[in-house]
């Protein structure tokens, strides 16, 4: 296991060295300039090479890798182009709202998507079966700017129940109530997608399962069907969910794009799409590198949590 | 049974859970809230270019002048100036007893400070140092007075004073692209700093010692709604006080409700600017006949809904220099197709106009996700087509747009949106010597509109420079380097509680300290 883990994390170093690499050249290759965003259309050449004088952007573009690299192996990721602040800061404040979205979202997500997914195998081609594999792949087509107009539309606009934006109420009173009817809609938005994906995934798993012998006999000793899918059927169907999760984690922090902009929720989606327009390469670099990070992580805490799932697994790697 | 109800149970109560949070209808706080989808790049207004960043900053901090809606200058920290005789001296008797929100005293050391900074090519970025280029070196003649030196008279020069005053004390000897001070600004102005979110909001609060009139709301929100559909959403719901309206179409529901007032105000010329470099466009009859093959009319009442105004060059027709009495060019395609054949333009087999074996065949380029904009080039792309123009349209986003393309002067016809100055000088785009540093785009070259120009910025009297602008307005619209569209109204929609509202077309905010509650 610890040999496995060691591999891993090696692995990891040399991707992440990849990653870099691979967004440094896409950003770089990529038109257009970060004065312009200043300077606009009465940009002069002297004032636009200015800019870049200043950030260094008049040095080839071998020199700004290393530049980079030397600076970011040293634990500085350089500076926004916009007020001059440092990269980890920048971000860092960005990780708490889109944590919280993406977190309340996968949370609910997975309880509703694999209660729903365990039900709906438990009443194979029922109604409630139909019904809910409808639903579950309504959501996961549904896209998700237009779902959240649409629960905007109905629970602010129409019912006037929830905000329809932003993180806290600006003017007045701002308490943990009100963070939660903030985060409600978004979150729902988001969770509605997963919920489908979740429940999709749990019941073509337990199918899976339930078709073998063991089941039988566990059915002809005349054990409750309840028993039988929570007890019997249900940890043997949970890889393919862990497989989820452990995708699902970088989605945590790489913040949800199209929904943090719907709902003005100023998470990492936002700051992706800002700094993209802003050309502001070293927050893009950060950004990229921190969520690089969390996938890799994200995807070992998975291999961790199958082994323990499955002990075969665990026991090969000792063998 | 019971066990079908859990689900449904723990809905309900959820719901209620959230609902039950709603605070209590409380007095209305004395502030207000502004939605939009733009937020402020820095807050210091020595490194700040950009109208969004300006429009914040110019509540937080005072320029030696500052403009009306009328962009009328009116003195702020300067109480009075005057120019020498020869118009390359100006003198500023300032304000005194001013103080930075910090509590020190604002002194002519200040003025210095920040325009030394603005015109020095070690520091940056600043704000455009090619518009201060006239301007050689600034002198404190007491702790009052200020005294700036041009190399030439500059008419224009005024208008650029509008520029915040930066404090000394706080930013000498700091990286200006570093500094703290670019997100926790002091200045001198209205509204003082109180918080900046990034991606959420902006708060200014009052400033109770500001030299001008005292601000009557305790604070300013600004917040950050990233989608324009849900902005104009929370606008109709009350969840912001004031918004801008970018669909025109949007405007008629807003109103109907009774509880927000609509506000409007011109925005800079929507044109179409030729690139002159390209054969194609070098004879005049050409340019005329692009003309009379657009129908505006149609334009504004189709895509723009109505909320627009013909338009006739960069200058506003609220600007004191602007003349209407140049010439236009209604919708008329057989004329266009008259000129086009007196230029030697052929219709081919293909129906395509040619010339010397050539075809009439161009690109029409607009940045990409400007609804309207995309929208006016796929009907100018009909329009040309009809009297045999091939037109390639397509969009490209904004940044790599404006500088792989239109600085570079890389395009044959490119829709743009003029930006509005205060001062009506039509130099930065259309004179010789800014081609060079890429600002004329459009590479137009005129020596006799060249000579109006510099003459209008070389006299201090305006019925002088009225006049020239008169004539550099009927050549550029005769000369027709870019076909002029539409001026665009902003629309601002807001509570119809609020009064005071009276936007500029450069700045919403420019009186924010007279609006109020009802």
């Amino acid at each position: 296991m610890s040999r496995q883990i060691a591999s891993r994390a090696a692995q990891a170093a040399l991707l992440l060295i990849l990653v870099s690499l691979a967004t440094f050249s896409l950003v770089r290759l990529a038109p257009g300039d970060p004065g312009v965003f200043l300077y606009g259309t009465s940009a002069s050449a002297e004032d636009i090479a200015l800019f870049r004088a200043r950030w260094g952007l008049d040095a080839p573009i071998h020199i700004q890798y290393l530049r980079w690299v030397t600076n970011a192996a040293g634990g500085d990721m350089g500076r926004s182009y916009q007020d001059g602040r440092p990269v980890l800061a920048v971000v860092a404040e960005r990780i708490p709202a889109s944590l919280l979205l993406a977190g309340t979202a996968l949370l609910f997500a997975t309880a509703l998507g694999v209660g729903l997914g365990i039900f709906a195998a438990g009443h194979r081609f029922s109604g409630w079966d139909r019904a809910i594999t409808l639903l579950a792949t309504l959501c996961y087509s549904a896209p998700a700017f237009w779902l959240g107009i649409a629960l905007i539309l109905v629970f602010s606009v129409r019912l006037g129940w929830l905000p329809s934006g932003g993180i806290r109420t600006l003017v007045g009173t701002s308490d943990a109530g009100d963070l939660l009817r903030h985060l409600a809609l978004p979150a729902a938005a988001l969770a509605l997608r997963d919920v489908g994906r979740f429940a999709r995934i749990t019941r073509s798993s337990m199918l899976e399962v339930l078709a073998q012998d063991y089941l039988r006999t566990a059915a002809a000793k005349g054990l409750r069907s309840r028993t039988i899918a929570l007890r019997h059927t249900f940890p043997n169907a949970l890889l393919p969910v862990i497989t989820l999760l452990g995708m699902s984690i970088p989605g945590l922090l790489s913040g949800a794009v199209i929904i943090e902009t719907v709902f003005g929720w100023p998470g990492m989606g936002r700051l992706a799409i800002e700094s993209a327009i802003q050309r502001n390469y070293p927050v893009i670099m950060g950004e990229v590198l921190i969520v690089a990070t969390l996938a890799l992580i994200g995807s070992l805490l998975a291999d961790i949590a199958y082994a323990v799932a499955d002990p075969r697994l665990a026991r090969s790697e000792r063998e | 049974m019971e066990r079908k109800l859990i689900a449904p149970t723990i809905l309900v109560l959820a719901v209620a859970l959230f609902t039950a949070c709603a605070p209590q209808a409380a007095p209305r706080p004395n502030a207000i809230v502004y939605g939009t989808t733009f937020q402020p790049n820095t807050l210091n207004p020595i490194t700040a270019p950009d109208i969004v960043s300006r429009s914040a900053i110019e509540m937080i901090f005072s320029g030696l002048v500052s403009a009306n809606e009328k962009s009328e200058l009116r003195p702020a920290l300067a109480e009075s100036w005057e120019s020498s005789a020869d118009g390359k001296q100006w003198t500023f008797k300032l304000r005194h007893g001013v103080k930075w929100h910090d509590g020190q005293d604002f002194t002519a050391d200040d003025v210095k400070f920040t325009y030394d900074t603005v015109i020095d090519p070690k520091s940056k970025p600043t704000v455009a140092k090619a518009d201060y280029a006239g301007l050689q070196k600034v002198e404190v003649v007491d702790p009052f007075t200020v005294r700036f030196y041009l190399s030439q008279p500059n008419a224009a020069f005024l208008s650029l004073l509008v520029l915040g005053i930066a404090p000394k004390h706080l930013l000498q000897s700091q990286d200006l692209a570093t500094t703290p001070f670019n997100r926790q600004p002091v200045g001198t102005g209205p509204f003082m700093f109180d918080s900046w979110v990034q991606g959420e909001s902006l708060t200014l609060k009052r400033n109770p010692d500001y030299f001008g009139e005292k601000p009557k709301v305790d604070k300013i929100v600004w917040k950050i709604v990233p989608d324009s559909n849900v902005l104009a959403l929370q606008a109709g719901n009350g969840e912001v006080d004031v918004a801008p309206v970018f669909n025109p179409k949007d405007a008629a529901a807003l109103q109907s409700s009774g509880k927000l007032a609509l506000h409007e105000t011109l925005e800079g010329n929507t044109q179409i600017s030729l690139q002159l470099k390209n054969p194609l466009f070098q004879d005049v009859r050409v340019r005329h006949a692009l003309a009379y093959a657009i129908d505006t009319r149609s334009l504004i009442d189709n895509i723009m809904a109505g909320a627009a105004v013909p338009a006739t060059s960069d200058l506003l027709p609220t600007s004191w220099a602007y003349n209407p009495d140049v010439p236009t060019y209604g919708y008329d395609p057989a004329k266009a197709r008259v000129l086009l054949a007196d230029a030697g333009w052929k219709p081919g087999t293909d129906g395509i106009l040619t010339k010397d074996g050539k075809r009439f065949s161009i690109s029409l380029m607009t940045d990409a996700g400007h609804k309207v904009r995309e929208q006016v080039i796929l009907a100018v792309r009909q329009y040309w087509a009809e009297i045999g123009i091939e037109v390639k349209a397509a969009t490209q986003e904004r940044n790599s747009f404006i500088f792989d393309k239109v600085l570079k002067g890389d395009f044959d016809a490119v829709l743009l949106q003029s930006s509005v100055q205060i001062d009506p000088d039509l130099s930065r785009r259309f004179h010789t010597n800014s081609i060079r540093n890429g600002q004329n785009f459009l590479n137009y070259s005129n020596p006799r509109l060249d000579a109006l120009l510099d003459q209008a910025l070389a006299t201090s009297d305006q019925q002088t420079r009225k006049q020239a602008y008169s004539e550099a307005q009927r050549i550029l619209a005769e000369d027709l380097p870019q076909i002029s569209l539409f001026y665009p109204k902003t629309q601002y929609a807001f509570n119809a509680q609020i009064q005071g509202i009276k936007p500029s077309p450069t700045n919403l905010f420019w009186n924010a300290e007279l609006w109020e509650w009802k």
